[in-house]
């Protein structure tokens, strides 16, 4: 090797590399010790089709063990330090949730005749508000 | 793939650098070809036929300009078939469906009955790889360049999956000798893995959430005009930070690999002028089109009246360049116009005798505008949104649930970083070639990890510019 190596830049190769191996490596040591099926050997048991990957995927997320534990504590620190709702809701006062894509609908765009409906609903929608 | 999921950071990724530095120099090119046709194949697997025509074909017109002995008409047909036919696939699966409708609508204003238009599906990145092998022909053609020793070396410089899909726009003359022999050390690696986290960080940490706060906004009905206000700089914020973010993944990906690659922005928004801003916005897409477009159309050797209509012109086309739809072309425009107008007052704004952080803010309101043509779904919708923000649209009670969603705590903070982020001069590109120190892997792990961990929580967003 041509260049000195720094200790700081070797430990930051070795943390790099053990995040992106360690995740899918113990997720197939855990797969293996609960006899189930390894998911990512999914991705050759069907046709490579748009839909069959897009599915084989998603599952993977899903069934991700890393996922399932860490995404629930995640969302639980960004509720309880900055009122994050994720996707799905919003924070209203009183600490109310509402569905987001409700609320979207209600203030939403009329693509049809590009005529906001939110005029149409604004007296109903006045008292609704945040709460 | 998107670089920001599971799939690619976990699996593909992992598997692409085991492999990679496992084999033999010679093999890795072509282990580029292949896990690069994957990585473009996942969307759609049939994309990649295109892609491997497109490259065989353009392999063998480099060839035949090259041929020596070639007489110069002969390699001036060679050349001008090969741009037409790049151009027609091009043309095809990105423009056809726009045009169709386009004189349909014609049609219909005279009365006459409309043709059924075919739905093509366009293949994602599409531009890109078409402007990457349209640089390696002419430049061939014009001397610039020698013709790829192997057509394993061509196949890796099309397809190389780091710049893949959304740029940069690299040319085949940068890269050639990098595809003969790169160095491969530690540094270079360190360097590529910390701007591969920070352009992370910017898409995940940064861009989606403003992405939030733009689509509530643009897709609210009458929003008040401080909420349109906010949507638009959030949503200036969302295309810097994804389109950046993707372009700092894609030079660290490269310089884990052993190439190096151009940045393609500079701090864009601290911009004095729109002349300087398409110096530091998109750069390797702005130099493509002054040298492959701009200079020869005439550049500024042909007079002044003819500089401004070049200009107009390369604007116009930059804007279609990024999309079939009208609102581009209006967005080209609108740069043309400007450009030609600050050529015109040679090189200068009309407000270049403020102070420079003046000229800096209002040559971001002007980008701010040019953004609502950007990300608006058509012209009406553009116009709807411009009254808006300057209060000629009365704004309904439905604003305070608009407010609740973008002013939530977390919007507020990303902004605030984003703005705090975007105006000043340290940009990840040259932060990451200093050494890694223990305070900058203090810094860059937990990032990486924290951004992981908001990735598990976040839907699918895919990034901005791959729709280009």
């Amino acid at each position: 090797m041509l260049y000195p190596i720094r200790k700081s830049e070797l430990i930051l190769l070795i943390c790099f590399l053990a995040v992106i191996a360690g995740v899918p490596v113990t997720q197939t040591c855990i797969e293996l010790a609960r006899h189930e099926r390894v998911q990512a050997a999914d991705v050759f048991r069907y046709e490579p089709t748009a839909n069959n990957l897009r599915q084989f995927e998603h599952t993977l997320e899903e069934k991700s063990w890393f996922q399932q534990q860490l995404r629930p504590q995640l969302q639980r620190f960004l509720f309880a330090t900055l009122h994050d709702t994720g996707a799905k809701g919003v924070l209203g006062r009183d600490r109310w949730l509402f569905y987001r894509p409700g609320r979207a609908t209600r203030i939403g765009y009329n693509r049809r005749n590009n005529a906001p409906i939110a005029r149409a609903s604004s007296r109903r929608s006045s008292d609704s508000g945040t709460n | 793939m998107v670089f920001t999921t599971h799939i690619f950071v976990f699996y593909f990724l992992p598997v692409f650098l085991l492999v990679y530095f496992n084999l033999p120099f010679r093999w890795r090119n072509l282990w580029i070809t292949g896990a690069s046709y994957v990585f473009y194949g996942w969307w759609q697997p049939w994309f990649v036929c295109l892609m491997m025509l497109t490259t065989v074909m353009d392999f063998i017109w480099g060839r035949v300009i090259t041929r020596p002995g070639a007489p110069p008409a002969q390699r001036k047909l060679a050349v001008m078939a090969c741009v037409f036919t790049n151009l027609s696939f091009l043309g095809f699966f990105k423009y056809y469906m726009f045009s169709a409708e386009t004189l349909n609508q014609l049609l219909a204003l005279v009365g006459a009955e409309p043709f059924r238009v075919l739905r093509v599906v366009l293949p994602i990145g599409i531009s890109f790889y078409t402007f990457h092998s349209l640089t390696y022909i002419i430049d061939l053609y014009r001397g610039h360049a020698t013709p790829a020793k192997s057509g394993t070396d061509f196949s890796a410089f099309v397809a190389l999956f780091p710049d893949l899909v959304a740029g940069p726009i690299i040319r085949y003359k940068t890269l050639a000798a990098q595809l003969a022999f790169r160095e491969h050390t530690l540094p270079r690696f360190t360097s590529g893995i910390t701007l591969f986290i920070l352009g992370f960080a910017k898409k995940i940490l940064l861009a989606n959430p403003c992405g939030h706060v733009a689509d509530a906004v643009f897709n609210a009905g009458n929003p008040c005009a401080l909420d349109a206000w906010v949507g638009v700089l959030a949503y200036a914020f969302q295309i810097y930070f994804d389109f950046c973010g993707y372009s700092d993944m894609a030079v660290g990906l490269g310089r884990m690999l052993g190439f190096e690659f151009l940045k393609n922005f500079d701090a864009p928004y601290l911009s004095e002028s729109i002349t300087d801003l398409w110096r530091r916005w998109h750069i390797s897409l702005s130099s493509v089109l002054r040298d492959y477009l701009y200079l020869p159309l005439g550049g500024n050797r042909l007079g002044p009246s003819r500089t401004y209509v070049n200009l107009a012109i390369v604007m116009l086309l930059g804007g279609l360049w990024h999309g079939a739809k009208w609102v581009f072309v209006w967005w080209g425009a609108y740069h043309g116009l400007l450009l030609a107008y600050e050529r015109w007052r040679g090189k200068r704004s009309l407000y270049h005798t403020l102070p420079p952080g003046f000229r800096i803010a209002v040559t971001f309101v002007l980008i701010l505008f040019s953004w609502v043509l950007f990300r608006a779904e058509n012209l009406r919708a553009a116009g709807h949104y411009f009254g808006a923000m300057f209060g000629l649209i009365p704004a309904t009670s439905t604003s305070l649930l608009l407010a609740a969603d973008i002013y939530a705590p977390l919007y507020l903070l990303v902004m605030t970083v984003c703005g705090a982020l975007v105006f000043q001069r340290v940009q990840a590109h040259e932060w990451s070639l200093k050494p890694q120190t223990w305070p900058r892997l203090t810094l860059l792990m937990p990032l990486f990890v924290f951004s992981l961990l908001v990735m598990f929580s976040q839907a699918f967003n895919p990034f901005l510019y791959f729709q280009f």
